[in-house]
């Protein structure tokens, strides 16, 4: 797995940009992460985390993550994450879509 | 400023007039684009005009070079020098006979009649001194209208309370008015308030330097 191109990065932003929370400052990875979790079944998305997942790791379809265990899941899921920087990703395209450079 | 996207190295300066036009136009159409295509579409030719690498190349490249990338030509884009027009929100291009690039002819136009520069001269200028004569321009042709208006009939309107005619001064451009608002905001009005109607209590004023001293435990204050 290597960091997303911008497009992707971009689907990825309006995939989970709703699930992040406003406030990014002093926030670990891993609460982070869980933040975004939380998020996505409070919101009934789930369909957010397996696309958010096939993105990240360049997979195929949904068939490709039908074996996985939930724990390998959600090791994946924060792999993506941590890979592509989603913190400085989010927080990057929020000012540059708010037109704040 | 030296940035690299993917294997290459960039070195970044100030673009040029014509340049810093064209990104300029990019930078606002990307903060209106209301759909991800063409948001995608601005933000790489930003980028593109700004670095000067194919919008192919960029689509390889990882968001985070880019967003480096798009960051740096951003701030390479500010003057050095704080203009008054700047400071102001401009509607530019609503008028419906307005093209796509116009902004770079509006310039060339309004500094070739000025100066009688050509095409190449103007777009190879600073971009300091490109907006501080369009600054004169502007303010020239301000002063201008102001005689003008001095010597007709409506600067001087009647007023039917007074029985007179006074002199009505010509209302100023927004960006002329920038540096006054902001210097009025900034000198804040003391108000006298009856010693009866302040708050009771001791009062303690924090010295200079004695920030970190209260931050780190200090209860004095609250505990009056």
């Amino acid at each position: 797995m290597r960091m997303l191109n911008t497009r992707k990065a971009i689907a990825l932003f309006n995939l989970i940009e709703k699930h992040v929370p406003t406030d990014t400052k002093d926030i670990a990875a891993l609460d982070f992460a869980g933040k975004i979790i939380e998020s996505i079944i409070s919101k009934n998305e789930h369909r957010v985390y397996s696309d958010a997942i096939i993105l990240m790791h360049g997979l195929e379809s949904l068939e490709m993550l039908k074996d996985e265990n939930p724990e390998e899941l959600l090791r994946m899921f924060i792999d993506g994450l941590i890979e592509n920087h989603i913190i400085s990703l989010v927080d990057f395209f929020r000012k540059v879509k708010n037109g704040i450079p | 400023m030296d940035i690299t996207l993917g294997k290459d190295k960039y070195s970044l300066v100030q673009p040029k007039l014509r340049k810093w036009i064209e990104i300029e136009d990019l930078r606002s159409k990307l903060e209106i684009a209301t759909d991800t295509r063409t948001f995608i579409d601005y933000y790489f030719g930003l980028v593109s005009v700004a670095i000067g690498i194919s919008l192919i190349d960029l689509e390889e490249i990882e968001w985070e070079d880019v967003a480096i990338a798009y960051t740096t030509a951003i701030e390479l884009q500010k003057p050095t020098i704080e203009f008054p027009m700047f400071k102001i929100n401009q509607k530019v291009g609503t008028e419906e006979w307005n093209y796509d690039g116009r902004s770079w002819y509006s310039w060339l136009h309004l500094l070739a009649k000025e100066y009688g520069w050509n095409v190449e001269y103007i777009a190879d200028l600073e971009v300091d001194d490109a907006v501080g004569l369009l600054h004169e321009i502007l303010a020239d042709e301000y002063f201008d209208k102001e005689w003008e208006w001095g010597l007709s009939e409506i600067a001087y309107p009647y007023d039917s309370n007074t029985k007179k005619s006074s002199y009505k001064p010509l209302p100023k451009p927004e960006w002329m008015l920038v540096n006054v608002v902001e210097k009025k905001v900034k000198r804040m009005k003391k108000i006298k308030i009856r010693k009866d109607m302040l708050p009771r209590g001791m009062v303690v004023l924090w010295k200079e330097n004695e920030d970190a001293e209260h931050k780190e435990g200090d209860s004095t204050i609250q505990s009056y």
